[in-house]
């Protein structure tokens, strides 16, 4: 292992270059990687890291350069790469940000990285990814106390990360495995456990790339050291060679010269202080204390995740919510305007113009009763536009049309404009090249100039040098204040690298207090639609004594089964993310396919009924492709469905095929029909949506697209099974109705669609899709159906129905608002 | 450097050719051009323009919002002005009217705002509320407007012209005025465009949601009011053929379905071709049937085509 010139390497990785518009991310970057070593990634904040890694999982496609693999004796290069020809290499990734379904369960997760793409796995198949997955978390994090049928969205960050790295490790044909930053949220005791599983790992000849900022763990695991700066590699050393002192050097070695400018003048030490915290804690922050005075610009650095822009949120929020005066943490003198660097996210109005994006946080200051006037409005537009000489063609250029540095100029300028007394700067250069770079350095120092206190985050650690004083930040406390003179980027790497994280103790961080059965059954999506129905059934049976009885039941229930397979329907929808507006016209025209059609030609109105599904399928292609939301192309489709069933019949016609009249009138033993036919369908849905290996990639696709496709997994064909199956429900609920009303009428079964969404909320399922409950839906749909019921026994106007379900929706909505909140505050 | 095109900054000129198309179409069909026809078809699009500005400023608040009270809050306003109006006269009527509207767009605002609600969960739970009033009061009165509503949305002219066409030309006029010319107008597209970026940028973002659900219930509230006197009476569904085509007139007007962009015009003039158009399907003398299929797939073309604007930026995105 020793003489690696003698080996070839498993990857080679020459000359790479990634551009991000100006920002070279990576440039002529070099790596090989050995089998059977672990090489150590470090490099300070925007060094590459990152992007190096997309790059080597196949995520993301270089500009140039070659990627070579070792195969067959031989390195090959290759031409084609993506994440799924990576993991045919064997590459397997643990990301930073982690790469988990948050609504499936933590075998499941294993299991869907798996590779074999079969849609319904073998006999045993959930027993034995159960087995697996236990295996592998007790191979890396032995007495890892995760319970792999518990829900990814119920684990502590630190369980989370555990299972990401497992899920790597436990990737088939696995040759070189990638963790980045894989400690941060780990106790010291797993941090060891990791680090002998990788020894292991190696001795098995894979190959690891450890990427951290914690230099003591890189030098204690490592073979080989790695240091990249600014997109390509700065130096290559075996560890033994590497002392601290010398890595810290290499990392913040070549500290440029101190920007130009005139430093802190005597007078801001004068100044009144504008912002003061004093000892600040919340989730993420710890016990901070700091002040800003008037024209004086403060920098806040540290190792990304240190708390700073959690920080200047605390700032920010303290003056939206508007009680920012008289706090006990956090004084603030004035108003507070806040700068993001993330411009997509948090910064520009990307359908707006220049002027309307600097304008929009004072137009109070142009406009008198809410008007605005346009003749200041273009003025003061004007007046920034030259200040802050914008590349542009004038202020009615549309913001996204620009390069990132002149959106950031016009962010800046809206801060500036807003007449902000604190400026809030939360690392406004990322991605700006160094022309406009400079241009905001200077437009900082004009802010200061006018009087403004200037908090400045910046992940580059260079700029804190054009700053006043500067704190550095760790682990969400102020470790160090650095002014004037002593503010020096090799100051602070030694600071930030030097700093020792704290021993987390394995206490409730890692384990959860084990849920009893009644916090359980509360929390359950289920919970809501049991508790209304049972409601519903009691007083139903206190006021009408003949309702427990074989007949009562099955009287009682009998209408209420076709809104249990529409809703059905309508949850798989909701499912893959969207909402079906037209099923209650489609119910409709199912229902007289099968009054008019198939009670007298039974092939015809099933070849009908296959074409209605097909339609359906067809609708999951179109919005597929044409990516406009589901809700508009299924309430265009409603149309359709209408007329269609217009045609077949347009006034209310036929009958229910005999047959189905039979069979949904048999008197089954013990169990009335209706009722039987819902328990049937609530254990079919459940076994698909929740037991089948497809079920998961459908739940997947509705939770995290992105993890399922690198798994290698169809969008479009799981879209098209979701609506398939939501058509059959529909046909299977058009059946029923036909029993029930025994004739076909496509006008009268409209509400079904209004209800069927109720009925999915009240049963438990989420709109953001993936998260659902059959079991809830199915007695949320007979709860729902038996309110007018309910309210004839009450004597009340059976009109209130609608008022009741709707107040039962905001209730239970509300309910899911309270449980929210629990659910946060255990987090 | 970049030539706007014409169609991309004046999202409205498809919409109005497609509705002078249709006109034309008519015209030759009945071998006569009838400003009589016209102005019936203008009076019928004023409902509906009312009803896709309403929604028009729900959408464009972004995060995937949609009114879907809205097609019960037209016949609630209906029936409770009329029984205000009659037995209390007509300011009194106009007042509370207004009242139920605003308490309507209130409950939505906050249910959506604090209770975190999906706009579109929230808006049909509260339709469902409004709906079950509306069957009530329908069981006592049978909606008839008073008599000087009667009048004023069925036989009187001025200068030849309904009332009803000047009170919505007059609400074209002020919804215009309150999206781009004013402050509130500006925090609602900057909301509908990046609610996070908006917050930031010091604006109350929630205040400009609650707003946004109150001026929609309100309008809807006025062509409830309206609706009932031009046809002479309520109906406890009256409002429900609207909510597709009110939320199709403003799309095909240029309005983004995911927030952010508006068209007070665009969706004056998608409201008045849609209303063309189904005018047009009637003088087919096709059956009813027929006459939907094409209307729906004619609905989901002209979305399909006014939507490349759309999903390029939206490529973009997923590339950035």
């Amino acid at each position: 292992m020793d003489n690696k010139e003698d080996f070839e390497p498993y990857i080679k990785i020459e000359n790479i270059e990634k551009n991000f518009g100006l920002t070279k991310a990576l440039d002529r970057m070099n790596l090989d990687v050995y089998r059977g070593e672990i090489v150590g990634l470090i490099g300070p904040n925007g060094a590459g890291k990152s992007t190096l890694i997309k790059v080597i999982t196949g995520c993301c496609e270089i500009d140039n350069g070659n990627i070579s693999f070792h195969q067959n004796n031989e390195l090959n290069c290759v031409q084609i790469y993506n994440t799924k020809i990576a993991k045919e290499f064997g590459i397997s990734c643990a990301y930073q940000e982690l790469s988990l379904c948050s609504n499936l369960n933590v075998w499941e997760n294993f299991v869907l990285t798996a590779m074999n793409h079969m849609p319904v796995g073998n006999p045993g198949w959930r027993t034995q990814g159960k087995k697996a997955a236990k295996q592998y978390l007790e191979k890396v994090f032995p007495n890892h106390g995760i319970d792999v049928n518990k829900k990814v969205s119920q684990l502590s960050l630190a369980q989370k990360q555990m299972v990401e790295i497992a899920k790597a490790i436990s990737c088939n044909n696995l040759k070189v495995l990638i963790l980045d930053e894989p400690t941060s949220s780990l106790t010291h005791d797993r941090i060891i456990q990791l680090h002998d599983a990788l020894k292991e790992l190696v001795k098995q000849d894979i190959g690891v790339i450890y990427i951290s900022h914690k230099t003591d763990e890189i030098q204690k695991i490592c073979n080989r050291i790695v240091v990249m700066k600014s997109g390509s590699i700065s130096c290559t050393e075996n560890t033994e060679n590497l002392s601290t002192e010398k890595l810290i050097e290499i990392l913040g070695g070549s500290a440029e010269s101190r920007t130009e400018r005139e430093k802190a003048d005597a007078t801001v030490s004068d100044s009144p202080v504008a912002v003061k915290v004093s000892s600040l804690t919340t989730d993420k922050l710890r016990d901070i204390n700091m002040y800003i005075r008037k024209g004086e610009i403060v920098g806040i650095t540290g190792l990304e995740g240190s708390g700073q822009p959690e920080l200047l949120q605390e700032l920010f929020m303290k003056n939206y919510s508007g009680r920012y005066k008289n706090s006990d943490d956090i004084n603030l003198t004035g108003k507070v305007a806040y700068v993001s660097g993330d411009r997509k996210n948090e910064g520009i109005l990307p359908q707006w113009t220049i002027a309307d994006n600097v304008m929009i946080s004072s137009l109070d200051d142009v406009s008198s009763n809410g008007l605005i006037s346009k003749e200041k409005f273009t003025n003061n537009a004007k007046y920034w536009y030259d200040l802050l000489k914008f590349k542009a063609c004038g202020i009615h250029d549309k913001i996204s049309h620009l390069s990132g540095g002149n959106q950031q100029k016009a962010l800046i300028a809206r801060a500036l404009a807003s007449n902000a007394d604190i400026i809030l700067l939360n690392d406004p250069t990322s991605g700006v090249d160094i022309e406009t770079k400079q241009e905001i350095y200077k437009l900082i120092e004009l802010a200061k100039k006018d009087g403004k206190a200037i908090l400045f985050h910046s992940t580059e650690d260079i700029e804190m040098e054009t700053c006043d004083r500067v704190y550095v930040m760790h682990e969400g406390k102020i470790i160090k204040e650095y002014a004037n003179q002593d503010i020096s980027v090799s100051n602070i790497i030694q600071t930030v690298f030097r700093a020792k994280s704290e021993k987390k103790q394995a206490i409730a961080a890692e384990y959860k207090k084990t849920d009893n059965i009644f916090s359980k059954m509360v929390s359950s999506r289920a919970f809501l639609s049991v508790v209304t129905f049972l409601a519903i059934i009691i007083i139903n049976a206190v006021l009408n004594k003949k309702l427990l009885t074989y007949q009562g039941l099955k009287l009682f229930f009998s209408s209420a089964v076709p809104l249990v397979f529409v809703a059905i329907g309508q949850m798989f929808i909701v499912i893959s993310g969207g909402i079906d507006l037209g099923n209650g016209m489609s119910l409709g025209l199912v229902n007289v396919i099968i009054a008019v059609v198939m009670s007298t030609n039974f092939s015809l109105g099933l070849f009908y009924l296959v074409l209605f599904v097909l339609g359906y399928v067809l609708l999951a292609v179109i919005i597929h492709y044409t990516k406009i939301p589901a809700i508009i192309i299924t309430l265009g489709a409603s149309f359709i469905w209408l007329g269609l069933g217009m045609i077949i019949s347009p006034i209310p016609a036929g009958q229910a095929p005999t047959w189905i009249k039979n069979l949904y009138d048999f008197n089954f033993p013990l169990i009335p029909m209706p009722i039987l036919i819902s328990i049937i369908i609530a254990v079919i849905t459940y076994v698909i949506v929740n037991k089948s290996k497809y079920g998961l990639v459908i739940n997947g696709f509705g939770n995290n697209p992105d993890a399922i496709s690198r798994g290698g997994w169809s969008r479009l064909v799981a879209l098209m099974v979701t609506y398939a199956l939501s058509a059959l429900m529909l046909v299977l609920g058009g059946f029923i109705l036909t029993a029930v009303s025994d004739s076909g009428d496509c006008t009268s079964t409209g509400a079904y669609n209004m209800l069927s969404i109720a009925t999915i909320v009240l049963g438990g399922c989420e709109f953001i899709g993936g998260i659902s409950s059959p079991v809830g839906v199915v007695i949320a749909a007979l709860a729902i159906s038996s309110i007018s019921f309910l309210l004839t026994f009450i004597g009340i106007n059976s009109n209130m129905q609608s008022a009741v379900t709707g107040l039962i929706l905001i209730a239970a909505l509300s309910m899911k608002l309270i449980n929210k909140g629990k659910e946060t505050k255990n987090a | 450097m970049r030539n706007k095109t014409l169609t991309e900054e004046k999202t409205w000129i498809w919409p109005l050719l497609g509705a002078i198309g249709i006109y034309v179409v008519i015209s030759i069909l009945v071998h006569a051009i009838s400003l009589k026809f016209l102005l019936v078809n203008l009076t019928l699009a004023g409902f509906l323009i009312l009803l896709s500005l309403a929604q028009m400023t729900v959408i464009t608040s972004g995060d995937g919002a949609i009114d879907l009270s809205n097609q019960y809050t037209v016949a609630l306003s209906a029936y409770i002005s009329s029984i205000v109006m009659i037995n209390y006269g007509i300011v009194a009527g106009i007042i509370v009217t207004l009242a139920v509207c605003i308490l309507i767009g209130f409950m939505n605002g906050v249910i959506n705002v604090y209770l975190k609600v999906p706009a579109m969960i929230t808006t049909l739970a509260v339709g469902y509320i409004t709906y079950s009033a509306v069957l009530m009061i329908s069981g006592i009165t049978t909606g008839r407007p008073s008599s000087v509503i009667m009048h004023l949305t069925q036989e009187c002219r001025i200068l030849g012209i309904s009332p009803l066409l000047y009170i919505v030309v007059l609400i074209i006029i002020g919804m215009q005025v309150l999206l781009y010319k004013t402050k509130y107008g500006k925090y609602l597209h900057a909301v509908g465009q990046n609610r996070t970026a908006t917050k930031l940028a010091g604006i109350n973002v929630n205040k400009t949601i609650i707003l946004s659900f109150i001026i929609s219930s309100v309008l809807t509230g006025i062509a409830g009011v309206l609706l009932g006197g031009y046809f002479g009476g309520a109906t406890p569904d009256m409002g429900l053929s609207y909510l597709v085509l009110s939320i199709g007139s403003c799309v095909i007007g240029g309005t983004s379905a995911a927030g952010g962009k508006s068209s007070v015009v665009g969706a004056v003039c998608g409201s008045i071709m849609l209303t063309l158009l189904v005018s047009f399907l009637n003088l087919t003398r096709l059956p009813p049937s027929y006459q939907d299929i094409i209307e729906g797939a004619l609905l989901m073309f002209i979305l399909v085509a006014s939507m490349p604007r759309v999903r390029i930026s939206k490529f973009k995105v997923s590339h950035n």
